[in-house]
């Protein structure tokens, strides 16, 4: 009996101890919250994890967790292994191979201490992101049919899926690409998604961050946009030869060559770490605007690798900077001095008693639309949305509701034709269109709608303000 | 007589109201055809004109009328609106006219170029693809 208390007293210490030692540091680090340590139990234990790694030289465990499901798995991340993909979505393997090469260091195709840049973006939300984003593999009208024969074999009879004529099931868009044959030639359209192994995903983050650091683009506010996009793949293929991870078209491309020898020097002349790293890999940086190749034809320029995803992410954080000065330039001309009746957004706004509004939230939106439309036409779009609201500004003043980026059209109103008809199809009553209803009425835009629906997504899979900043694209 | 005076000044009443009517709506401008009309009108000058800072001159006119005639008549059909100001907006990139240089009308192009263009190529907007006319013909 005395032995036995003594025991009970020894394994009870023990329990303590190993929980300071352990317990305590995987609780803090799975929380995901940097704000968990607020008690001073908590910060003792943050301490203890931290003299305990300072002692055994371990990184933190990184935060896997999430609210989503990706096949047998629910609510946490893996990366998927090359076993698991099937030669058919193994092609980029060799690539990554390639790019060790040109990477002895392994400053891209290797791991990092990933808890150092999880406040900018953890790691975990470019995993997502591309495991998320479009299919695993694009099905022929056969593979669909069998698919649905399939699920009906065990789905309840509430559930049963029609099954169709084959000549009935459309074959899925080739969203990916191959640039095997000329690293600056035309892509070869692809169906699969390239295996998201932890090489891929390390090989895309490593070079997402670094290039947000050196260029100083908020990782944040751009991770809903690239979701949208390319869902963070170096190999994606838009249907209007939108090219790579930037999703780039030759008016984008060639927007990034003419402003390209102004933004060199922000790489070539920084003593930041990041940016010694990107002008340390070949290839990344062009010597010239004239290397950057914008046509159709080149479109592997943006896509092969390596040295993408470098290059596109280089060449992205350029058109960053390039359309958002356009955009806010376009946004805030008050005057035009050949034109004595011309009105600016500004002063429109002041007519609409919207002098309160956050601007800048404002001026956001409209640089958002701009990545997609151009820098100069959004602004011309949200100047007439004004006026046009000015008309019955009396009746229906102007709300928060009305910059409400939360709106998807549905099926029958998309496919009512642009004009009227499909503000016949909004239902409005006579009620003033909002922002977005206006855009996608009379311009058949969804974007920003889009790239706030990209947004609510991570928010909901992984937390909110873990992969996008607080409030984006909402007033 | 008294009754037959009545039934004049009824009828005189009556035709003079049709009459204003009429006169209203025959004022009553087609803003979105007229400003189309200008459009072609300073295309053709544009063409027939040699000189860069004629054509200059001839497309400030120009400008100034599209946009003085949008502000005296009511805001039209909101296409119509969309349409005539992506045509003004796309222009007004281009410099006043003591700015005006005819050796940079390259950058000018570029200027306008760069900011009315879309980046996806779905994207057609016929107004600014007529306002990138007018600068090739002035700087032709």
């Amino acid at each position: 009996m005395k032995q036995s208390k003594a025991s009970f007293w020894v394994y009870t210490f023990c329990c303590f101890a190993s929980f300071v030692a352990f317990g305590g540091y995987s609780l803090y680090y799975q929380s995901g919250n940097s704000d968990y340590a607020s008690t001073a139990e908590e910060q003792v234990l943050k301490k203890l994890q931290t003299v305990n790694q300072s002692l055994s030289g371990m990184t933190p465990k990184e935060d896997m967790s999430c609210s989503c499901q990706f096949g047998d798995q629910a609510n946490v991340l893996s990366f998927e292994k090359p076993s698991d993909c099937g030669p058919d979505r193994n092609y980029l393997q060799d690539k990554f191979q390639a790019f060790k090469k040109i990477d002895p260091k392994g400053l891209y195709a290797g791991g990092r201490d990933y808890s150092k840049t999880a406040d900018v973006l953890p790691r975990k939300c470019a995993l997502y992101i591309m495991k998320r984003f479009w299919k695993d593999r694009a099905l022929s009208p056969e593979e669909k049919r069998e698919a649905d024969i399939e699920w009906n074999r065990t789905a309840p009879p509430s559930d049963q899926r029609e099954v169709k004529e084959v000549k009935d099931y459309r074959q899925d868009p080739r969203l990916f690409s191959k640039c095997d044959d000329d690293p600056n030639g035309v892509p070869e359209r692809y169906g699969h998604k390239a295996c998201v192994t932890e090489d891929y995903v390390n090989l895309v983050y490593n070079s997402l961050i670094d290039v947000a650091d050196c260029l100083d683009v908020p990782a944040k506010f751009i991770a809903p946009k690239l979701s949208n996009e390319s869902g963070l793949h170096v190999n994606a293929f838009g249907l209007v030869n939108d090219g790579g991870i930037g999703q780039f078209t030759d008016q984008a491309l060639a927007d990034v060559a003419q402003n390209y020898d102004n933004f060199k020097g922000r790489i070539t002349g920084s003593t930041k770490e990041s940016c010694q790293r990107l002008r340390s890999i070949p290839g990344v940086m062009p010597k010239n605007s004239k290397e950057i190749l914008s046509s159709d034809s080149n479109r592997c320029h943006a896509i092969s690798t390596p040295p993408n995803p470098l290059r596109s992410l280089v060449y992205y954080g350029i058109f960053y900077h390039s359309t958002k000065r356009n955009s806010n330039g376009a946004f805030s001309r008050s005057t035009d001095s050949k034109d004595p009746n011309f009105r600016g957004a500004e002063a429109l706004m002041k007519e609409a008693g919207l002098e309160g509004y956050d601007i800048e939230k404002i001026k956001e939106m409209i640089f958002v639309m701009a990545y997609n439309s151009g820098p100069g036409r959004p602004a011309v779009f949200f100047r007439e949305w004004l006026k046009y609201r000015l008309e019955t500004i009396k009746k229906y003043p102007i709300t928060k509701a009305d910059f409400d980026m939360n709106y998807w059209p549905t099926g029958p109103q998309f496919k009512a034709k642009v004009g009227d008809a499909r503000v016949q199809a909004l239902g409005k009553k006579g009620k003033p269109l909002t922002l977005a209803e206006y855009l996608f009425a009379y311009k058949d835009s969804v974007y920003i709608a889009a790239v706030k629906a990209q947004a609510r997504v991570l928010d909901k899979g992984l937390g909110a303000g873990t992969c996008t900043e607080s409030k984006f694209l909402e007033l | 007589m008294h009754r037959i005076q009545i039934f004049r000044a009824l009828i005189f009443i009556f035709l003079l109201g049709g009459s204003v009517a009429g006169a209203a709506r025959a004022a009553k401008v087609d803003v979105y055809s007229e400003f189309q009309k200008k459009i072609e009108k300073l295309e053709t000058d544009l063409k027939k004109e040699k000189d860069i800072t004629k054509k200059y001159d001839s497309f400030l006119k120009s400008y100034r009328e599209l946009s003085d005639l949008r502000a005296k008549n009511p805001r039209q059909a909101e296409e119509k609106e969309l349409n005539m100001s992506l045509f003004m907006d796309s222009l007004a990139f281009l410099p006043e006219k003591k700015e005006f240089q005819a050796k940079k009308c390259a950058d000018y192009k570029q200027e306008v170029t760069s900011m009315m263009k879309s980046y996806s190529k779905d994207q057609k907007e016929p107004f600014v693809e007529r306002a990138f006319k007018v600068v090739d013909l002035i700087c032709k």
